[in-house]
């Protein structure tokens, strides 16, 4: 959708402005705390990297960070995969077993995080399953599949039939076609959908604290702090500069590519 | 799409930054070899040792601790059921009820090695290297209830439960006539612990009543008090965990009833904070070091609850946490180090005979747990 | 290789040897490709469908002194009884309906707007907004209660722009709906882009051209096309802001005991599980009906997924 309106276009730069601005006033914020000398984070004292120093030695927190990534870099994949295969096998059924199953696969997605996290307490207390690593990656599963499907499945039934159907007359294997045909076409959304349960996994809390047995991970290590420490801050910011250096990058450099995908979609 | 072909260098890049600290660091290398060792399962509450402590333990016997952190006794008490650990820290509050459930190990204290502080290894002797307060409260409750608590804990960190006051809004002698009614007073902003056992400590306290009563009619006076409280204080009132520590000292609020342990940090960063113990009662508290039933490596759990009672791990645990030590050693020379007699009265945690220790009882506790969810729902 | 349906062989064969020829027989393309869905469906029925069978369970039953299970609706029952308990939901309704509000009005617009932007900037935006959401959500929201404390930043700017008296924001709705809207905003941006930046072009073009005011092309074309979008954007907002821990206690001065609060109070701190399983199906229930009716509202695309 696209329309010209020089009307309003003073008013509407301005307006993204600001979102933009609501968007990064808490993370300045915890970015200008991350350099605090003082471990306060209302009062700034003088700048230091003590926080980073922190970060990288301090045994309990990086434990907490690698974890945190090993269980998110597992469930994702894990959740691509299996959520991607199977928006494809239900873009192929017939209506009602398609309507049945989507509105099953929304399920986790509407039940409130509390709500699975205790179901899922339950079922790991009744089927003796210990905390762990294995509970946590099946709980972060459970709750990102449903938006790998969700990415997914629309995209899927965009997509040409014929070309399929022509793969699959002309001899192609179903993985074959899966593979050269359909995979291809809908790898941006897949890819996509990765960034979404990478996300959802690494800043979950609240199933995370109901299913993490022995392991802790960044939400429950703040949360249990009895104060606050700029620590996170330290990594948050490591992670906000790594974002800002490749969306500058991508925009001064590349400027070759723009036309090859400006009208892809 | 040219959105989505962003995405993914976003993502691909995203991935690595977060990735980069793996290379850079030694806790890989620590993950690393931990694998081929002993692993000792910890679970503690967030920030409650010094991590000196752990990584000397881990040098010491060439074994890996791996530390796990919890907000409170009630979610020890849940987690329990469901994972095994070595060592778990909770207050007394949570051990008389692990003990009615039959979770916790009675204590070897001969497996129990400590090194005191001229050096020497030797066994623990409770009646010499513990506190005399908290000689005397366990002496109490032992005599009261039957409860022996030694039996099946070994002491942490010892507390009680206090009131911090801003000295430039608050005066000693309005504190002194309203007692906990400070934090029922709209004039100030006061902060209340979010825990139904601690909130309710006090409405009994305040109300004439034994903190440790099972009437329920009492209970329920202390309901209504409480949820006067949330009345006529409206926006003054806030109900916190450790929000307090950072909060009081910011200015935040005027009054805040708080763990002597965090009393201390809150006044050494603010020196216009005062402390008073209400004389008409508050409850005394510690934390102690439990062994499970279920836990995997109980020799090693007993070697490092003899490693944290030694005197200089001690040391260590409460120039970092600021919560009083039970060893005897170990208070002394904290309160011989500070100037501030602010500093000194609240380390030494002053009882009274109108204070009491927690007695578990289940139906109570359901009681109570009910109402406060009622006093918190109610408007 | 495309395998061709062979009918079961015999009417007259047992049934055990119908069901295995059935299972044998060459499957179809199409059946495979239902197979690869096979692992998904497990997932859903072990850590989806089981568990909330359990939930329901635990919520209909009452442990028994002797181990004994009883069948029982008394904890739903206690949960409407108990006074305050539906005003507690009633309150995570009201909040969650509020932010959910103000997240679409704040959403609609931006989404509306950068679509006229060139692709690349385009996706700049999208990225510049979602990318808070790689920090720690925790962290974010206590990021806000240090600009909204009485120290923060928020009141030395009303304080230098205004020379206002510093004003206590936290514990107040304000805040509460506030920190909530941040950590939703991503959720209710982004479907409403993807549904907006789909829109064929030609539709408005055409009832631009055809003498229609913008204002009726947007309110007759553009916003009815784009109900999907603000539909799946509804729905990822109002319902885990009906039930987050996380704001409510660090925004709320800890006065706020939302419905998420209660269910976890009942569970890990009273350990009564199954009033705690009970009052989860009557917030999921609940909260299903809202969902349901809010679904009404898009009666314009009710049809478009029929085949």
């Amino acid at each position: 959708m696209k329309i010209k309106k020089t009307r309003k276009f003073n008013f509407s730069v301005i307006y993204v402005i600001l979102v933009l601005i609501f968007c990064y006033a808490p993370i300045l914020s915890l970015v200008i705390f991350s350099f605090n000398s003082d471990r306060s984070l209302t009062n700034f004292q003088s700048f230091s990297f003590i926080w980073y120093d922190k970060l990288f030695n301090d045994g309990q927190v990086m434990t907490a960070v690698l974890n945190t990534i090993f269980v998110a870099v597992v469930a994702t994949l894990v959740s691509t995969v299996l959520g991607t295969l199977a928006a494809i096998a239900i873009s192929r059924m017939k209506k009602v077993m398609r309507d049945g199953l989507l509105n099953l696969n929304n399920l986790p997605m509407i039940n409130p995080e509390i709500v699975t996290a205790v179901s899922l307490l339950l079922l790991f207390l009744s089927l003796g399953i210990g905390q762990g690593y294995l509970t946590m990656i099946l709980a972060h599963i459970t709750f990102t599949i449903p938006y790998v499907i969700v990415t997914v499945y629309p995209k899927l039934r965009e997509m040409d039939e014929n070309m399929v159907e022509a793969s699959l007359d002309l001899g192609a294997t179903p993985l074959g076609t899966i593979w050269h045909i359909i995979i291809p076409n809908i790898k941006t959304v897949i890819i996509s959908a990765a960034s979404l349960c990478f996300t959802l996994s690494f800043d979950d809390f609240v199933i995370s604290y109901f299913t993490a047995g022995t392991v802790n991970n960044i939400s429950i290590y703040l949360y249990t702090l009895r104060r606050l420490e700029p620590t996170i801050n330290a990594l948050s910011t490591i992670i906000i500069t790594g974002i800002i250096i490749v969306l500058v990058l991508s925009n001064t450099i590349k400027h070759k590519k723009v036309n090859d995908n400006e009208d892809e979609d | 799409m040219k959105m989505k072909t962003n995405i993914s260098r976003f993502l691909v890049v995203g991935l690595c930054v977060a990735l980069l600290p793996l290379v850079e660091s030694c806790a890989i290398e620590r993950m690393m070899g931990c694998l081929s060792k002993e692993t000792l399962n910890i679970y503690n509450w967030g920030e409650y040792m010094d991590s000196a402590t752990i990584t000397s333990f881990e040098e010491k016997y060439n074994v890996c601790v791996n530390v796990s952190t919890f907000p409170d006794n009630e979610t020890v008490v849940t987690k329990m059921r469901l994972q095994s650990f070595d060592v778990i820290f909770p207050s007394e509050v949570a051990v008389q009820q692990l003990v009615s459930e039959d979770r916790l190990e009675e204590l070897d204290w001969d497996k129990i090695i400590i090194t005191d502080k001229a050096g020497n290894e030797r066994h623990f002797d409770a009646t010499n290297d513990l506190i005399d307060p908290l000689v005397a409260q366990l002496a109490k409750a032992k005599s009261e209830t039957g409860f022996d608590y030694l039996k099946y804990a070994a002491p942490y960190f010892f507390q009680n439960i206090t009131l911090v006051y801003n000295t430039k809004v608050i005066s000693k002698e309005e504190i002194e006539e309203q007692q906990w009614n400070i934090l029922r007073n709209p004039k100030y902003k006061g902060a209340v612990r979010e825990s139904s056992r601690d909130a309710f400590m006090i409405a009994l306290h305040q109300l004439g009543y034994s903190s440790n009563t099972t009437d329920l009619e009492k209970i329920g006076e202390a309901e209504t008090w409480l949820k006067e409280q949330k009345k006529v204080m409206g926006s003054q009132i806030a109900y916190l965990i450790d929000e307090v520590i950072d909060d009081v000292p910011a200015g935040l609020y005027d009054a805040a009833m708080v763990f002597s342990g965090d009393a201390f940090t809150i006044m050494d960063a603010n020196e216009d904070i005062d402390f008073y113990n209400p004389s008409v009662g508050t409850d005394i508290c510690w934390d102690s070091m439990i062994v499970p039933k279920n836990a995997q490596n109980k020799e090693l759990a007993y070697k490092f609850i003899g490693h944290m009672l030694s005197y200089e791990q001690g040391l260590l645990n409460t120039e970092m946490v600021g919560y009083t030590s039970p060893l005897k050693d170990v208070y002394n020379d904290v309160i011989a180090s500070l100037e501030d007699p602010r500093l000194i009265g609240i380390y030494s945690v002053i009882t009274s005979e109108t204070d009491e220790v927690y007695s578990f009882d289940l139906a109570t506790k359901q009681a109570i747990e009910s109402a406060w969810a009622r006093v918190k729902a109610s408007s | 290789m495309i395998g061709t349906v062979k009918k079961a062989p015999g009417g007259r064969s047992p049934l055990l040897k119908q069901i295995k020829a059935y299972i044998k027989r060459p499957k179809t393309a199409l059946e495979r490709f239902k197979l690869l869905g096979i692992p998904y469906y497990l997932i859903l029925l072990v850590l989806v469908i089981i568990p909330m069978i359990l939930i329901l369970f635990y919520a209909i039953t009452t442990p028994n002194k002797d181990d004994a299970i009883l069948l029982t609706l008394n904890n739903f029952i206690a949960f409407f009884q108990e006074e305050g308990f539906v005003g507690v939901l009633w309150d995570s309704i009201r909040i969650s309906g509020i932010t959910t509000i103000v997240t679409l009005l704040i959403a609609y617009p931006l989404a509306y707007i950068i679509c006229d932007y060139k692709l690349k900037k385009q996706a700049l935006i999208i990225l510049l907004v979602s990318a808070p959401m790689w920090v720690n959500m925790l962290l974010r929201t206590i990021a806000w209660k240090q600009i909204l404390s009485t120290a923060g930043p928020l009141n030395a700017a009303l304080g230098w722009l205004f020379g206002m008296e510093p004003i206590n924001f936290l514990g107040t709705d304000f805040a509460v709906v506030l920190g909530m809207v941040y950590i939703f905003l991503p959720f209710m941006v982004i479907p409403i882009y993807n549904n907006l930046s789909k829109i064929d072009n030609r539709l408005i073009e055409a009832s631009l051209d055809l003498g229609a005011s913008r204002k009726y092309t947007f309110f007759k074309v553009t916003l009815p096309l784009s109900l999907p979008g603000v539909l799946s954007g509804v729905t990822m907002v109002l319902l885990p802001s009906a039930t987050t821990l996380v704001v409510p206690r660090f925004l709320g001065e800890g006065r706020y005991f939302l419905i998420g609060n209660l269910i976890e109070q009942k569970f890990l701190k009273s350990g009564l599980w199954n009033y705690g399983a009970a009052i989860s199906i009557i917030l999921v229930v609940v909260l299903f009906i809202i969902l349901f009716l809010t679904k009404k509202v898009d009666r314009f695309h009710k049809d478009e997924e029929d085949d």
